[in-house]
């Protein structure tokens, strides 16, 4: 930068995604401390302050109309049964209700006002009867179908089936068509699309999920189709024995700095840092003309 | 790499000179029974390599080799990483092209003879080589086949899961037809689907074992008076008498996952298993027990047999005595040239070996920490070791030494089987790749 090098904070990261701490203070010694994603005094960028009061969520101030922000996230309080009209509100149970309850209903948040009968998640109204209360077939229709796909009447289209991806029922292109297997399906509800050469919770077939130990350092992976516990990055299994698995700190580990084996120098104290025995440099004595 | 000697004993003193007889091969044979099995001795392991499979010419590989670095996708200074194809000229191990997927691993590799190998593999992959082509013959399925083994060239199983195992009458004009049985008990109980099935071995077509995860089930006495309820995890094909077909009996096995069977015969049979906890090499050893078979002690709930019985008898001519294998990393593979010269592989490199006197595994010092996934030989003196990172062991009866391999560009492969119609016609299959060894060859050495 204008000629020099300077210190950058890293933008992304080893999985893909975006890095999100910035050096927002300019002082070296703490690193990129700021996370502009949370930070209501640096919200999205540096410097950027939030209103009193008003949070910084996902790098923005506040929430996006309608959603109102309530503690830091982003509700509805049209249809939240914690925050049913204004935040903090929460719906109890009518003292008086409906017995039985009309199928697949509950009692809750409808239209900023608290008891109200309205549809449990995956169910819904489709014959537009719930108005008529405790003598309605409630939430009759189930919403995960290829025909009322996440909503009534929202069909899903040829080669298409009704899915749960990222927290919803969705109309989706096969599994088939989409050159993968349909795990975890039952008669009632359809499974997710995995490709079983690297899901590793599907290796090779469904259900088939690759062994990992936090605790032992193991992680697992999906390779080709088959399942490979390797050692967790930094750690490594140096004395071959399974059930302590990577039992040691490359990063920290004196007789094993780096690499097993590899001994720092233990009688002078030499230290393992990062992987590296840590070297000082050598004083440059006296010069002499 | 460390070069390991073996440490020799008496009982392989008869057979210094490195030959052995043919019609002894035949008898330990591993996969198909009657396969063929040319003598082992060094004058024909010697010889001008048999031209058979399309092997990647030098001319391509090297050509392959420019800018390896940029083209390798792994850094050239990791020991995991091939960034230049060495010419096939000067190695033991050649690659060979199939039609596989490079993105699925091929899993295990048998046959009958050196013109009927059959490969399987991740991604429904079925592969037949009739001894100049490998030919990918569909499957129709997306899973994965964990292992292949035949009686002979028409009765081949090939199996992946309890609901996808398959068995084929052999390759015939360009192609085979699988039939998927999954199996059906002879108790008539359910077996739960989806259960995986590595372990596959058999004495004859009509003695063939596969296991799998345990699952609870029934298991009958011999004469299917009283049975047992519990735990079991052996699937042993059974032919009813006068009823025509098979099917399988249900059987205790282990407690968890049997990773391997193998057997020197219907009476001689060993397992590897992984029970978990400081039981992950667990080995069990199969031979003749009374019969009926009083194995089942009374946490088991016994049906049919009261009051009288307080343990049941199963249907099972073996009974499973657990050998300390002296490893807590799971054994993938077992295999032996006899019943007095068995070998069991496994994690980080883990060798064991067991003859007859052994009361326990013995330890053999590997030159390798790589995990080991199969052992296979022609006989005492010519047994192969095959894992991780393009591993290859070879043990002369006396040493095991690495094996000199042309792999491809990129990290090394797996390897995960391998198999041979006899000692210069032996085949390994993996992540990937497939090799072929066709005898040793001047200048190639071993590493």
């Amino acid at each position: 930068m204008d000629g020099k090098c300077v210190f950058a904070c890293a933008t992304g990261r080893a999985d893909g995604g975006v890095q999100t701490f910035r050096d927002c203070n300019g002082s070296l010694d703490d690193g990129c401390e700021t996370d502009i994603l949370t930070d209501a005094k640096h919200c999205g960028l540096c410097g950027h302050a939030c209103d009193p009061g008003e949070h910084c969520i996902s790098g923005h101030c506040g929430c996006f109309s309608p959603l109102s922000d309530c503690g830091g996230l982003c509700v509805d309080t049209r249809s939240s049964d914690s925050n049913c009209g204004a935040c903090g509100n929460v719906c109890q149970k009518p003292a008086v209700g409906c017995n039985p309850m009309p199928p697949f209903t509950a009692y809750g948040c409808l239209e900023s006002q608290c008891g109200q009968l309205k549809c449990r998640s995956g169910a819904g109204d489709c014959n537009d009867d719930l108005d008529e209360g405790c003598a309605s077939d409630g939430c009759e229709t189930p919403l995960n179908t290829n025909e009322n796909c996440g909503a009534c009447g929202h069909a899903c289209g040829p080669g298409q089936e009704c899915r749960f991806v990222q927290g919803a029922m969705k109309c989706e292109d096969t599994c088939q068509k989409l050159g993968l297997v349909e795990c975890g399906a039952t008669d009632e509800t359809p499974g997710v699309c995995s490709d079983l050469v690297t899901d590793k919770f599907n290796c090779g077939l469904c259900g088939v999920r690759c062994e990992e130990n936090a605790s032992l350092h193991t992680e697992g992976a999906c390779k080709h189709g088959l399942c490979v516990t390797a050692c967790a990055p930094g750690f490594a299994d140096c004395n071959g024995d399974a059930t302590d698995g990577c039992e040691v700190d490359l990063n920290s580990q004196p007789a094993s700095c780096g690499a097993c084996g590899n001994r720092c120098d233990l009688d002078a104290g030499q230290p393992c840092i990062e992987g590296k025995c840590l070297m000082v440099e050598c004083d440059a004595g006296v010069v002499t003309k | 790499m460390r070069r390991v000697v073996i440490a020799s004993s008496g009982r392989r003193a008869g057979l210094a000179s490195g030959i052995i007889g043919g019609a002894l091969l035949v008898s330990f044979a591993s996969c198909a029974t009657n396969m063929e099995s040319p003598p082992a001795d060094d004058d024909v392991r010697s010889s001008v390599p048999e031209a058979a499979a399309p092997e990647l010419d030098a001319a391509h590989a090297e050509a392959d080799a420019t800018d390896a670095v940029v083209d390798a996708g792994c850094d050239p200074a990791d020991p995991g990483c091939t960034a230049e194809v060495i010419s096939c000229d000067t190695v033991e191990w050649c690659l060979v092209q199939t039609p596989a997927s490079p993105f699925h691993a091929l899993t295990a590799v048998c046959g009958s003879s050196k013109d009927d190998v059959w490969a399987g593999g991740a991604g429904g992959t079925v592969l037949h080589y009739d001894g100049a082509t490998w030919t990918a013959i569909p499957s129709g399925f997306k899973e994965v086949f964990y292992n292949v083994w035949g009686s002979g060239p028409n009765d081949v199983w090939i199996v992946s899961h309890t609901g996808l195992v398959l068995h084929g009458t052999g390759f015939e004009d360009g192609t085979a037809v699988w039939t998927n049985t999954p199996p059906t008990l002879w108790s008539n109980a359910e077996v739960p689907s989806l259960r995986p099935i590595r372990a596959l071995w058999g004495s004859s077509a009509d003695d063939v074992r596969m296991a799998t995860y345990p699952f609870y089930s029934y298991a009958y006495s011999w004469d299917g008076e009283f049975y047992f309820g519990g735990d079991v995890n052996q699937l042993v094909k059974t032919t009813p008498e006068g009823e025509g077909g098979y099917e399988w009996r249900a059987l205790p096995g282990s407690e968890h996952f049997i990773t391997s069977i193998w057997g020197s015969s219907a009476t001689d049979v060993w397992m590897t298993a992984d029970n978990g906890g400081s039981e992950r090499g667990m080995t069990l050893h199969g031979t003749p027990g009374p019969r009926p078979n009083p194995r089942i002690d009374e946490s088991y709930d016994c049906f049919g047999c009261e009051p009288e019985c307080t343990s049941c008898a199963i249907a099972d001519d073996l009974v499973w005595t657990p050998v300390e294998s002296q490893t807590s990393g799971v054994l993938e593979s077992v295999w032996g040239s006899s019943a007095s010269d068995v070998w069991a592989v496994g994690y980080g490199g883990a060798i064991r070996r067991f003859a007859t006197s052994d009361v326990r595994w013995q330890v053999v010092a590997s030159p390798t920490t790589q995990t080991l996934h199969h052992v296979w030989g022609s006989g005492p003196n010519d047994v192969w070791f095959v894992g991780d990172q393009g591993t290859i062991l070879h043990y002369d009866g006396k040493t095991i030494e690495p094996s000199s391999v042309q792999l491809p560009l990129g990290p090394k492969p797996a390897l995960h089987g391998i198999w041979g119609s006899g000692p210069n016609d032996v085949w390994i299959v993996g992540d990937g790749a497939t090799l072929h060894y066709t005898g040793r060859k001047q200048g190639s050495g071993r590493k």
